[in-house]
């Protein structure tokens, strides 16, 4: 098998992988050596599904022993298997950065022989790369789940970023569909890698102190390796299992608050098995992503809460109203907030103001009063930030009566996936249709197999536990 | 050099030869001429309007790094360094913009000082030269995203691009540290402009001419295998163009490597990979 037909078979099972990110780690250049890592990472491609490449995404081996349902390397499909050599994959991620194609390598794996065996491959490539050809660039690893913990510290040091996939917002699921990863070989390596990168952090911190209270100037001290630097994530797969919304943000969140994760992806089930337990459906839920993502930016970057996104009375995400506007509406007694005086934490949380708008309005309002063409001049989604704002004490929404229900049509916009792509809605709701009802919101809500023994829902880190 | 005060003139457009040392000294012409120019423009994409004369102005280091102090002294080097960036614009109006900028800032008085000009964002002056600014700071995101190199048989490392405004000086610092041991050019054919990194150091180079030897056989394997990638990466059902043009817009696709054509494979019925 020649490297192309390597390369396309070990790319094509790695696009189901989501997490394509080359950001968190600050890695300047040095002479002499190849590659540099910056902040805020950088996309090198978009392929036609409009997803970025910025990593050479590959898996090292498609040749796997487990059997997940969802997956296409699973030992019962017939399909061709091949496996990279590490010091081939490790030439072909310097060949593709010293052309500008990659930030650097993403390495995930099926597992061959075992957990151990295969990360033992993924570390020679790391080390090839990393000690014999100097390379400064990105790499994300993927953690086989069941690995030992002394091989995930060496993976730890040789990275920026590395993930362990969740697979499934609860344990039951998972057993379900990937009967032979337990919830506590994922679990296990996500906490050793979080409490590493604590304590790598901590370590550097006090050694590059530059100066004591006592004596003045200290001698810098040579440390190892920062443990995986750039963080840790994981990802989910959406609507193959039957768990809401409200579970899967307060799942996020929890991950958030006690592993520290950089980020939790979601994946939008997309059917490549034909396999009883899986729901048999061929929309893919987009839509229910993307709101999942919008809820997932408010608790990253807006100081959103996750009891304020969601709650166990409406479980799912409100389709035609995305999770920031629907906030307001629900808390018209907070506003209008006035552009001119609001603190930032109030602009923030107006519809139609992004981060960088409420930036932008604390800068400018310094030296000027800010009005409608003002703010539509600083990046400011004035359509739709107009009913939640007063401009130097006129209310900005002028027309329309300040009632939740008279403001959230103007606010309801349909996610706009493109004229292309099988997105889940391309039937407005209450258009006419030759097909049912039923039948145009399917996708919404695929029938789902039901679960053996389910019991009610908890909704935190506890149902990933072990019991 | 005679003292002769001449008459300012009405409306006038002045010239320049396209730099942003040119640039500048137009703006130090403005004051010294006591003009307010209509125009500043570079002489290849001049178009007069209605009764305006013309200035072409000869470019003169001294003013031009006079122009930079003043500003530097006035508002500080991070406000010239946004002149920098907002000057690789190709828009007509880039000239005038920052002209009426740096008028604004050397006039500004001295009580308005604690705060920075930069977050007057709501002033004209400002606004306008920020829009330049973003401009020109998203096409320099975009060559660091799309640059494509390939290698030549004579061992240099080679990209062409056609961005929308002159970034090649922008992006040649951070493409020479990261890529420091492999001597390459990044040639931008829309402003004929070469960025050209020796191994040590990186210059520009203006000019048209260019022989460029082939790339070596390695390297077409490798923009195979780049393609091949590319393709393999993309989901079916989740096929968006609309998303793909966004982010990497068609004016650009043919210098990106992975949307040329494939080159037909051992095996293949048609010549796709």
């Amino acid at each position: 098998m020649d490297l192309l037909e390597k390369l396309e078979v070990l790319a094509d099972a790695a696009k189901y992988d989501v997490a394509c990110t080359s950001s968190g780690s600050d890695r300047g250049a040095v002479r002499g050596k190849l590659g540099a890592t910056q902040v805020s990472g950088c996309c090198h491609s978009f392929t036609a599904d409009g997803r970025c490449i910025c990593l050479l995404k590959v898996l090292m081996t498609n040749i796997c022993v487990y059997d997940c349902a969802y997956c296409s390397s699973r030992c019962s499909n017939e399909i061709t298997r091949a496996a990279f050599k590490p010091r081939e994959l490790a030439d072909l991620t310097i060949e593709f950065y010293r052309r500008n194609y990659i930030e650097g390598l993403f390495l995930s794996s099926g597992v061959i022989r075992n957990p151990d065996y295969t990360t033992e491959l993924m570390i020679e490539c790391f080390r090839i790369l990393r000690e014999e050809y100097g390379f400064r660039g990105y790499i994300h690893a993927k953690t086989v789940p069941g690995t030992s913990p002394e091989l995930i510290d060496r993976v730890g040091r040789l990275v920026d970023r590395m993930s362990v996939n969740l697979e499934f917002p609860s344990r039951e699921s998972l057993s379900l569909l990937a009967p032979q990863k337990s919830s506590h070989s994922i679990l296990a390596p996500m906490r050793q890698i979080a409490e590493s990168i604590a304590e790598s952090k901590e370590t550097r911190a006090l050694a590059k102190r530059k100066d004591t209270f006592y004596q003045g100037k200290i001698q810098h001290v040579a440390t190892s390796n920062p443990f995986a630097p750039a963080g840790q994530s994981t990802q989910m797969i959406v609507g193959a299992s039957p768990e809401s919304d409200y579970q899967i943000l307060n799942l996020s969140a929890a991950l958030y608050r006690s592993l520290s994760l950089k980020r939790v992806f979601f994946s939008a089930y997309t059917p490549v098995n034909d396999d009883a337990r899986l729901p048999k459906t061929d929309a893919v839920q987009l839509n229910r992503e993307h709101r999942l993502y919008q809820a997932d930016w408010l608790m990253r970057f807006y100081q959103f809460d996750v009891s304020e996104i969601i709650d166990e009375s409406a479980p799912f995400l409100d389709p035609l109203v995305d999770p920031k506007a629907n906030w307001a509406l629900n808390h018209l007694d907070l506003f209008p907030v006035e552009v001119n005086k609001a603190p930032y934490e109030m602009l923030l949380r107006v519809p139609g103001i992004g981060v960088k708008g409420a930036q932008s309005i604390v800068r400018a309002r310094k030296t000027a009063v800010l009005r409608e063409r003002e703010l539509r001049k600083l990046g400011v989604a004035y359509k739709r930030a107009r009913y939640f704002i007063t401009c130097n004490g006129a209310y900005a929404g002028d027309g329309v009566a300040f009632t939740r229900e008279t403001i959230r049509p103007h606010l309801a916009s349909p996610i706009n996936g493109g004229r292309h792509g099988r997105r889940a809605d391309h039937v407005l709701p209450n258009q006419l249709s030759l097909f049912g009802e039923d039948e145009v919101f399917a996708s919404r809500a695929p029938a789902m197999p039901s679960l053996p023994a389910k019991e009610p829902a908890r909704p935190l880190l506890e149902t990933w536990e072990v019991a | 050099m005679t003292n002769v005060v001449e008459t300012p003139l009405e409306q006038v457009a002045y010239i320049h030869d396209g730099t942003l040392e040119g640039l500048l000294t137009c703006v130090f012409l403005a004051y010294e001429r006591h003009e307010a120019p209509e125009d500043i423009v570079p002489e290849a994409v001049y178009e007069p309007r209605l009764g305006q004369s013309a200035l072409f102005v000869e470019t003169e280091f001294q003013k031009a790094d006079r122009v930079r102090v003043g500003v530097e002294k006035a508002v500080g080097s991070d406000s010239f360094k946004a002149v920098m960036r907002a000057s690789t614009c190709d828009d007509y109006d880039t000239g005038i913009t920052v002209f009426r900028f740096i008028r604004y800032v050397m006039a500004r008085p001295k009580s308005a000082r604690q705060i920075p000009v930069l977050d007057e964002l709501a002033n004209p002056a400002v606004a306008d030269l920020l829009r330049l600014v973003k401009h020109a700071s998203n096409e320099a995101e975009r060559m660091r995203q799309f640059v494509r190199f390939s290698h030549l048989e004579n061992g240099v490392w080679y990209s062409k691009v056609n961005p929308n405004a002159s970034v090649v000086p922008l992006v040649m610092g951070y493409f020479a540290a990261r890529l420091n041991d492999q001597p390459f050019i990044i040639y931008d054919e829309a402003h004929s402009l070469a960025g050209v990194y020796d191994g040590r150091s990186w210059q520009l180079v203006r000019g048209d001419a260019l022989n460029v030897p082939q790339a070596t056989g390695h390297d077409g394997l490798m923009q195979e295998a780049w393609k091949c990638f590319y393709d393999a990466l993309s989901i079916d059902a989740r096929y968006n163009p609309e998303l793909r043009r966004q982010y990497m817009p068609v004016r650009l696709w043919n210098n990106l490597t992975e949307m040329q054509p494939r080159q037909a494979r051992r095996g293949d019925s048609l010549a796709v990979c």
